[in-house]
Formats: C-alpha cells, sequence, structure tokens
C-alpha cells in the first residue's frame, strides 16, 4: 500500500471507506478524527494532474495518481476489475474554497477517465465539510452551516430566539479542513451518525464525456465560451 | 455490531452538474480574484493585500525597514488567507527593479537577481513601501474607495486604491486565468501621465481621435530591462486592438578583447532570464547550431549591470553570428501583448483609450468622493464653530446656565433651548475649554469659519464643475510625474524583424557539385584546396554507383543556381540551399529542392549574383536552336519552374549561359564541327523569354550540337584552348585562335576529326586556360584529373592522343574544367 495511506482496521470492503483529502495539513485532522476501524485516509498533495491532457505515460508515472489507483485496488481502463475494490465508500473531502472544488473537478476527471465503474456504480462520493461555524454568545452551543442560506437562517432563527451573537469572532468561515480539530471534523463531516454524504451519479455518459473535454480539455477557446456562457451560474466567489 | 449504513444521510448529486459547477466557481474566482488586474489600479487582489498592508501597519517610505516574514504574516493574517509562499513571491517581485518598471516596494538585502538566483529567505529581508506606492494610496483615508469586510470580518480592505497615478499601464501586468490571460507591457510614467492629461483636456474627443493622440503620445512600452523594440507595428496592434507581437532585442556592442572580436550584451529584452540565456548559447555551440562562437562568459552583477561576453571565433563574421542569435535565442524576443483588465469585475480586452478612459473615470470618482468627504467634514466643523458663536454671543447667560444646571444632562438641554443649537452644537459648547473663551479665541474662531466657508464654497464649486475635477486631476498627476517620472528605457527603433536566411548565412565560396543522377552539395572551397595541394586523384564525392559529377563550379553562398532542364525549363535554388557537405559526401537530390516535372533532368546549371549582374541568357539546344533573351526575365519566385525555351519536338537544352552582347559563343558538335560568333544583337537578336530561339548553328545529317562555350570579352584568347575529347578516351587542345568567328546559323569549320570506329565520336569541349585541369569522367566512374598542359597542342583537324586509359568496356562520358583560380 502506498506509504501515504493510512489504512483501516477492516477489510470487508462493503463496510470500509477511504477519504481522499486535500493535502497533509487537512490530512492530519482526518487521520485524528476518523473511525480508524473503517475509515482509510489518503491525503493527496496539492493540484493532482490533469489527466485529460497530460500524455498516458506520464499519467502513470505521477506518484500521487500512482497512490490513489494502488489504495483503491481495482486496476484501471481495460484491467479494471470492481470486485477487487477496497473501499465500498470512496469519499472526496475537499477544502470549501475554491481551490478545493478545483481538486474535486481534478480527481473526478481522473476517476471519470480511469474508472468510470467506480462513478457509475455510485461509490463515489464526496463530503460535506460545514461551511460556517456559528458561535453564539453564553452557553449556547455553536451551529454549523453548509451555505450561506443556511448561516442566515440559523443566526436569524438564533437572534429571534435571544441568543446572542459576539461582535467578534462570532462566525466562522472555514477555509480549509486543517482549520478544524480532529474531533470537530469527525462530529460535523465524517460521524456516520450526523454526516450528510453525496453520492455522485452518472445520467448521461456521453453528456458528461463532452463536459470533461470541454472543462479539462487542451481547447482553450472552447472553455473560455463554457465559462462566458455560464458566469453568471456561479455560485460564490472566492478573493 | 452497529449498522453503519442505517444513521447515514445520503443526498445524490450528478456528476455533470457538479463539475460544471465546481469548475465555474474555481474558473471565475480565478479570473476575477486571483489572475487578472483590475482596470482602474492595475493590481491583482494578492498585490493591492500587500500593499494595504503595508500601508496600514504602518511600514512606510518614512519609516526604517521591517523583516518581509513580518510583512507576510501581516498580509496573510489580516488579508489575504493564502500561502504564505505566494504572498512573499508577490512582495520580493514589487521590489524587483528589474520586475517592475516602477518599484511599490523598497527592498533591503538579497531579492535575488534577473537570472536564477532567487532571493533570501523571507527572515533575511527586509522591505517598506515605496515612497511612489504611497501615491497608491493617497487619499485612501477620506472615503475615496469602497471598503469590505476582510475574509474574517474582523477588519475592512479596499476594493481598490486611489491609484493617483496610472499604475496599469506604468507598471503592466501579466497573469493567466483560466480560458484567458493578459499580458500588458509596462510603460513609462511621463508619457502615460501625458496621454491621461490629454484625455482629460479633450474629453469630448472620440475614441478614435483620442486612440490617434495617444498613439502619437505613447511611444511604446517602456521595459524596467531597457533594450530596444524593432518595429512599430506590434506596438500599433496592441494599442489599436488589445493584442499585437512586440519585438524586443538586446542591446549588444562589438568589442575588441584582448585581440579576440567579441559581442558584448548589455541590455536584454525584458523578462529574459540570463543564466538560461548563456546555458542556451553554449548549448547551441555545442550542438553546432550556432557556428562562429568560441566561449561564452556572463560579467554581469547587480553592481555593474548586465554584461554577457560571447568571443568570436577569428573566422567568424560578427554580423551574421548576431543575427543567427537573435534568430535562435532569446537576444531577440517578443512580447505577446494581450490588453485584458477586469472593468467592474468582468474580463475585457481593450484599446489603449479604453484604459486611460477607464482610468480618468476612476480618477474623477476618487476626487469626487474625496471632495464630497472634505465638504462633509468642513460642514461638521463650521456647524459646531456655529454654535461656538451663539455661545460667545450670550457668554454670560450660558455660563449662568451652565452653572445653575444639575448635571450635564440638563444644561446640553437648557443649552439647546436658550441658543436654539442641536445637541452636537450643545455637546460641543460644554466640551469647550475655558480659554476659549478670552477675547482673542472669539476672532480665531470667527477667522476659521471664514476660512471654512470659503474653503466649502470652492469645494461645492469642484462638486458642481466636472472641468475643475479634470483640472485637478491633472495637476496631481503632474506633480506625481514632475517628482517620479523618468528618461524612456527601451529604445524603439524601425526596422525588419524578418531576418532573411541571407542574413544568417555568411557570404562565402563554395565549390558547388552536382552528379549526373542529379545529387548535389555545397562544400567548402577552402576544403578542396587543401585537398589539391594534398594530392591529387583522392575520390571525390561518394557516389551511386554508374553515378558522375557533371556539374562542377565554384560560387558564392548568397547566389542564385538556376537549373536548366533537358525540357527547357529553369528552375532555380539559393547555393546556400544545397546541402553544406564534405568533399567525400554524395549530398542530396536536387529533387529535395526543386519540382522537376516526370522525365525532367539537369542539362545545364549556371550560377549568378543576381539577376542583374549581366544582360543576356542564352540558349542552345541539341537541334542547334540558340535563344537569347534578357536575364530579369527569369526572376520569378515560381517553385514550378518556368520555360526557359519552347522546344521543337524531340530536341533538348545542352547549355546555357549569361553574356553580355560582347561575348562570343563557341558551339561545337557531336561530329566535330564548330562555329563561333559575337552574341550581339544584331547577329543575335534578343527573344521574349518563352520564345523557339533561332538557328545557331547547322548540321550535316544525324549530327547534333554537343557543347556551347563562352568566350568573354577580354578572356586571353591566346592563351584560350578549345580541348576535346572522344568517347574512346583520345583528345586534344586547340588554339582559340584558330576558330575564326563566322556569321551565326552556318555549318561551321572543322574542331576535331572524328572516327567513330577508331577513336570514338566527341563526348566533350571546353575552351580553356594553359593553367587549368580538366576531369575526364568514364563509365566506370574513375574520374581522371589531368593539367590542360599536359595536353598535346595540335591543329584543328586533327584527332589528338589518349588522354585516358580505359578498362575493357567502358568508355569517357564528360569532362568538366578545374579552372587556375578555383
Amino acid at each position: 500500500m502506498p506509504g501515504k495511506l493510512a489504512d483501516c482496521q477492516w477489510t470487508e470492503p462493503e463496510k470500509c471507506e477511504l477519504y481522499i483529502v486535500e493535502g497533509d495539513s487537512a490530512g492530519g485532522s482526518t487521520k485524528g478524527g476518523r473511525d480508524s476501524r473503517f475509515q482509510a485516509v489518503l491525503p493527496i498533495r496539492g493540484k493532482i494532474l490533469n489527466v485529460e491532457k497530460a500524455r498516458i505515460d506520464r499519467v502513470l508515472q505521477n506518484n500521487e495518481v500512482q497512490a490513489l489507483i494502488t489504495a483503491l485496488g481495482t486496476g484501471i481502463h481495460d484491467d479494471f476489475d470492481i470486485a477487487k475494490l477496497r473501499y465500498h465508500k470512496v469519499i472526496l473531502m475537499a477544502d470549501a474554497d475554491v481551490d478545493g472544488q478545483h481538486i474535486r473537478t481534478l480527481l473526478l476527471t481522473l476517476l471519470f477517465r480511469f474508472m468510470r465503474p467506480l462513478i457509475e456504480q455510485g461509490y463515489v462520493y464526496f463530503a460535506q465539510p460545514p461551511l460556517y461555524k456559528i458561535k453564539w454568545g453564553g452557553k449556547e452551543p455553536v451551529q454549523y452551516a453548509f451555505s450561506d442560506k443556511e448561516r442566515d437562517g440559523f443566526i436569524q432563527l438564533g437572534l429571534d430566539a435571544g441568543k446572542r451573537l459576539p461582535k467578534e469572532d462570532g462566525i466562522q468561515r472555514f477555509k480549509g479542513l486543517g482549520e478544524m480539530p480532529a474531533k470537530e471534523l469527525w462530529d460535523t463531516t465524517m460521524d456516520p451518525a450526523h454526516r450528510v454524504l453525496m453520492r455522485v451519479t452518472l445520467d448521461d455518459a456521453a453528456a458528461a464525456d463532452d463536459l470533461f473535454s470541454v472543462l479539462m480539455g487542451e481547447d482553450v477557446e472552447q472553455r473560455r465560451q463554457f465559462i462566458q456562457r455560464n458566469a453568471k451560474d456561479v455560485r460564490f466567489l472566492d478573493i | 455490531m452497529e449498522n453503519l449504513e442505517n444513521h447515514d444521510k445520503i443526498e445524490a448529486v450528478d456528476l455533470q452538474v457538479e463539475m460544471a459547477r465546481s469548475y465555474l466557481d474555481y474558473a471565475m474566482s480565478v479570473i476575477v480574484g486571483r489572475a487578472l488586474p483590475d482596470i482602474r489600479d492595475g493590481l491583482k487582489p494578492v498585490h493591492r493585500r500587500v500593499l494595504y498592508a503595508m500601508y496600514d501597519a504602518g511600514y512606510r517610505p518614512d519609516k526604517g525597514y521591517y523583516k518581509c516574514s513580518r510583512i507576510v504574516g501581516d498580509v496573510m493574517g489580516n488579508y489575504h488567507p493564502h500561502g504564505d509562499g505566494a504572498i512573499y513571491d508577490t512582495l520580493v517581485r514589487l521590489a524587483q527593479h528589474w520586475s517592475l518598471r516602477y518599484p511599490l516596494v523598497d527592498g533591503n538585502g538579497n531579492f535575488g537577481s534577473p537570472g536564477n538566483d532567487p532571493a533570501a529567505a523571507m527572515r533575511y529581508t527586509e522591505a517598506r513601501m515605496a515612497p511612489l506606492a504611497m501615491e497608491m494610496m493617497r487619499d485612501i483615508d477620506e472615503e475615496t474607495v469602497d471598503f469590505i469586510p476582510n475574509y474574517d470580518g474582523r477588519s475592512q480592505e479596499p476594493v481598490v486604491l486611489p491609484s493617483r497615478f496610472p499604475n496599469l499601464l506604468v507598471n503592466g501586468s501579466a497573469g493567466i486565468a483560466v480560458g484567458m490571460a493578459t499580458n500588458i507591457p509596462p510603460h513609462n510614467l511621463r508619457e502615460i501621465a501625458a496621454a491621461v492629461e490629454w484625455a482629460l483636456e479633450n474629453p469630448e474627443a472620440s475614441s478614435e481621435e483620442t486612440l490617434t493622440a495617444l498613439l502619437g503620445i505613447v511611444k511604446g512600452p517602456d521595459f524596467p530591462t531597457r533594450g530596444i523594440i524593432v518595429g512599430r507595428q506590434g506596438i500599433e496592434e496592441a494599442y489599436r486592438t488589445g493584442r499585437g507581437s512586440i519585438t524586443m532585442r538586446a542591446v549588444v556592442e562589438i568589442e575588441e578583447i584582448n585581440k579576440r572580436t567579441c559581442l558584448v550584451i548589455t541590455e536584454l529584452p525584458y523578462q529574459v532570464n540570463p543564466d538560461n540565456l548563456a546555458l542556451k548559447i553554449a548549448e547551441l555551440v555545442k550542438d553546432g547550431k550556432i557556428k562562429g562562437i568560441a566561449d561564452v562568459r556572463d560579467e554581469g552583477n547587480e553592481r555593474l549591470g548586465q554584461r554577457l561576453v560571447i568571443v568570436l571565433r577569428n573566422d567568424a563574421t560578427p554580423k551574421i553570428v548576431l543575427n543567427n542569435l537573435y534568430k535562435h535565442t532569446q537576444l531577440q524576443d517578443s512580447f505577446g501583448a494581450n490588453m485584458l483588465a477586469l472593468v467592474d469585475n468582468v474580463p475585457r480586452t481593450l484599446r489603449l483609450d479604453e484604459f486611460i478612459r477607464h482610468y480618468i473615470t476612476h480618477q474623477v470618482e476618487v476626487i469626487v468622493r474625496r471632495t464630497k468627504y472634505r465638504l462633509s467634514e468642513r460642514e461638521k466643523r463650521a456647524h459646531i464653530l456655529r454654535g461656538y458663536l451663539k455661545a460667545l454671543d450670550a457668554l454670560d447667560a450660558v455660563i449662568a446656565l451652565i452653572r445653575a444646571s444639575a448635571n450635564s444632562d440638563e444644561a446640553r438641554a437648557g443649552l439647546m433651548k436658550l441658543l436654539e443649537v442641536d445637541e452636537i452644537q450643545a455637546n460641543a459648547i460644554l466640551d469647550m475649554q475655558l480659554r476659549r473663551l478670552a477675547a482673542l479665541e472669539r476672532q480665531k474662531i470667527i477667522d476659521e469659519y471664514e476660512t471654512l466657508m470659503a474653503e466649502i464654497k470652492e469645494l461645492t464649486t469642484i462638486l458642481n464643475d466636472p472641468a475643475k475635477q479634470r483640472l485637478i486631476i491633472k495637476a496631481e498627476l503632474e506633480e506625481i510625474a514632475e517628482k517620479y517620472g523618468d528618461d524612456r528605457r527601451t529604445q524603439i527603433v524601425a526596422g525588419d524583424t524578418d531576418l532573411s536566411v541571407e542574413d544568417l548565412i555568411p557570404d562565402q565560396d563554395v565549390v558547388v557539385t552536382i552528379t549526373r543522377g542529379g545529387y548535389a552539395k555545397r562544400t567548402r572551397a577552402d576544403l578542396y584546396r587543401s585537398q589539391r595541394r594534398g594530392g591529387k586523384g583522392v575520390k571525390g564525392a561518394a557516389l551511386k554507383q554508374d553515378d558522375i559529377v557533371e556539374h562542377f563550379f565554384t560560387a558564392s553562398t548568397h547566389d542564385w543556381l538556376l537549373f536548366f532542364t533537358n525540357q527547357g525549363r529553369v528552375y532555380r535554388a539559393k547555393v546556400h540551399e544545397l546541402p553544406d557537405a564534405g568533399r567525400d559526401a554524395r549530398g542530396q537530390h536536387v529533387a529535395n529542392l526543386l519540382a522537376f516535372k516526370p522525365n525532367e533532368n539537369i542539362a545545364s546549371v549556371i550560377s549568378i549574383a543576381d539577376y542583374s549582374s549581366l544582360p543576356h541568357l542564352v540558349i542552345a539546344t541539341k537541334g542547334g536552336i540558340i535563344k537569347k533573351s534578357p536575364l530579369v526575365e527569369y526572376d520569378s519566385p515560381r517553385t514550378g519552374g518556368l520555360i526557359a525555351i519552347t522546344l521543337k519536338d524531340n530536341d533538348e537544352v545542352v547549355a546555357a549561359s549569361a553574356i553580355t552582347s560582347q561575348d562570343e559563343l563557341l558551339l561545337i558538335s557531336k561530329k566535330g564541327m564548330s562555329l563561333r560568333f559575337t552574341a550581339d544583337d544584331e547577329s543575335l537578336r534578343p527573344m521574349g523569354r518563352s520564345a523557339t530561339g533561332v538557328i545557331g548553328m547547322k548540321f550535316r545529317s544525324g549530327d547534333e550540337l554537343l557543347t556551347m562555350s563562352t568566350i568573354r570579352t577580354g578572356d586571353n584568347t591566346k592563351q584560350s584552348y578549345v580541348l576535346t575529347a572522344t568517347d574512346g578516351g583520345f583528345g586534344k587542345r586547340t588554339s582559340l585562335e584558330e576558330y575564326r568567328s563566322q556569321g551565326r546559323g552556318g555549318i561551321g569549320v572543322k574542331a576535331a576529326k572524328v572516327d567513330e570506329d577508331s577513336r570514338g565520336g566527341l563526348v566533350g569541349a571546353l575552351v580553356v586556360n594553359e593553367g587549368d585541369e580538366i576531369l575526364v569522367i568514364t563509365s566506370g566512374g574513375v574520374v581522371m584529373r589531368t593539367p590542360v598542359k599536359e595536353v598535346r597542342e595540335t591543329g584543328r583537324d586533327t584527332m589528338g592522343v589518349r588522354l585516358v586509359n580505359l578498362d575493357e568496356g567502358t568508355h569517357v562520358v564528360s569532362l568538366a574544367k578545374v579552372s587556375e583560380e578555383d
């Protein structure tokens, strides 16, 4: 197994989960917070190679790609064998910032191009770390919000209920998973009793194929047009 | 065991939806928030945050230096929650005088070099704002720009800086976003300030008028590393369309150092790394791609500046080496201008006039907001002063009221009622110091009030008068340009940037060899000379079996070669286009060079320096036809060849020659007849290029033209001979004087006695000098070299002696001349 992988104790794939996290900063929190019986952690350093643009030999020489392929156990392309999958939940846990989103697109490209059945058969998930932590004054318990809307709703409800929000440092915006202590990460994002996972589904493989080539491929002009067409749909800008 | 699956809350998300969303968020964040500059202050967020953090923390020009690690910590902690490495790199670049035309950070310590040396770690280096950076901040405290909460909501950061000088054009910007990129060159502050001033003075001018005027004011980019810009076209395109390729060149001086000629590079194109350049040159020299360089030494340093010395070999032509360096290295480089910037957070490619107009719009906003702020500050003060004046007018009543009040609230309420003032004024009166009650203080308050009222009037006029606002912007910018402006560093020269091949190849003498089979090459003439002294008969070209050298002459690499084919077409190539090969190499087939038609082969090859070097071209055919046409008519770049002569059926071109009208021609037939005549216009009328020609020589039946030789005017005919050889290996020479000049179109006189049974038919005839040597080439591939002197001199009508001993079954196929002077 690759050196970076912090594997889990159980060996039954259907019970096991692999968290793929961004960088060693997040890797530490994740390892510290996980339930090591069934949760394995693989930290990926920096921005993983864009396999849509790189030549296959370069892709396979890449350390991060190698680590991921080895950890999953299925092999790639024609050698892919779903029976060898070592974890039945492959959970991408990226930082809640735009670079995290970029890494998520890069990882999805790798999975889609090299191990498509993983996505087709519903083994790929996103973890949902909270975006905001609302620290009410007094002894009120903290609340976690997963979107701007949810945050505003919580604040309104809380204030209406007579809670007090400290002026200084009342709301924390999580920039990276490394900002959370291990326990907080477990409570909010990794504990199966509380977490919310997003399962990636594939409705239209051909359309997805096209989208990957536009977004990740060589043709800059196509990409620019896509961005211009959809610029108004941007959810949040991180400056 | 617990069933974990039951706890999980799982929602579904479609791959496409997620990809599109995540990618879009990333792409737009990079475009708007990371990689592209704002049109107003020319800064990307990280730059703005570095500068504002330094301003906010007081790391200003009038203070000492502060550790860079401290600055980076301030930037990261307060405004920019990203990697410290990226922030430090930004800070370092802002301080590098070779990166920014006008550095915004004043660094102390090792901030790297234009080469591969990085800056020292941030714990060593120190920095503070450069004085010019204060002009980016000027007026920022007077509500001139919007502020937004920082990332954790604990403080505020500006969305744009007042930027009281046009930083975007002055310092330029470069960035790669997603799906788009920007590359704006730096400019001279004085020129850009002048452009802004022109636009301020001419607010009504159309964009075309503005652009035209600005093109006259802004000469072009002005790089911190100096250098040269070649040609104005790229500059103009960049300013007119937002995109253009600007050619930059290094400044190179030619110096004599230790008796060696050296190219000394003292200024490089912008963003060229001198270390990598030196490596690249060394590599090209090693691979033999650039010739003539003996050594490359980097003698430059931070104190003395750029100095890269290229030592030339003794036989190198400096200009040619330099041209090759321009061609193959970053000694000549292009700046791909892509004038993209964010306008209201939308990336737009803009013209020069739009850059200036957007900047002016920003400045007007800054001035209006500043004026409003100042107005409101003054009005606040005036309001208080009015309260004071009312209080002083009723001083005794005020004092009595305050003394009678139980507490300050009661006193305030009393004052408001007594003096008809509002709460703010009442508070101010209560806060007034007792010494202000002195008689003279009253006058001071009146004076201050009057001054304020005058200022308020002035500020109000400014607010209502755009022309006044523009005047203020102009005056303040002039002041900055006066203080910080400097002379242009990059020279702009007119010029052709396209180096033709001739600029890259030295003009030198070479020997051109073309075989009957069509293999051609050029070989440096000195290689042949040294060989000739070494000994005769060394093998020439490594030929294919049965192939023989048919054309062998010297020419310059810049000469044209005209290839006349048997079918009457002519093709051309430069001598340097032939492969440069050694003596014993075969060369390359001309089919690689020329687009011959099927069954076409070379009948004759001539070299000319250019098409005006001689007036005429004559062509002779097997059937005895001869045609003279102006040489210039053959000057055409057509790769498919040109018709050189229209041939009758079954006729073929035998020879071609460039001549003057005073030259004479000597035609010799296979059966040994010869005809000598003058090529003047009277006997040989010039015709068009594709004409058929006239009869040059008549033949008895079964005879045909073998060769045509040219006798140049001024040739010493006494020492000239006509040398003939037969396929049986016999030859002789006869003085040229024995061939008298006749009229064109006759059957001529005997040049040799031909007896095909005993000695063979004629295969060659040459006009030679006594000092020349000839090559006799046999069908067995043997090349025999013989001095002309050793061939017996006889009369015209003789058969000659044995020239070469032939092996059984072989015969002589051709003759070639090696001239004395070659």
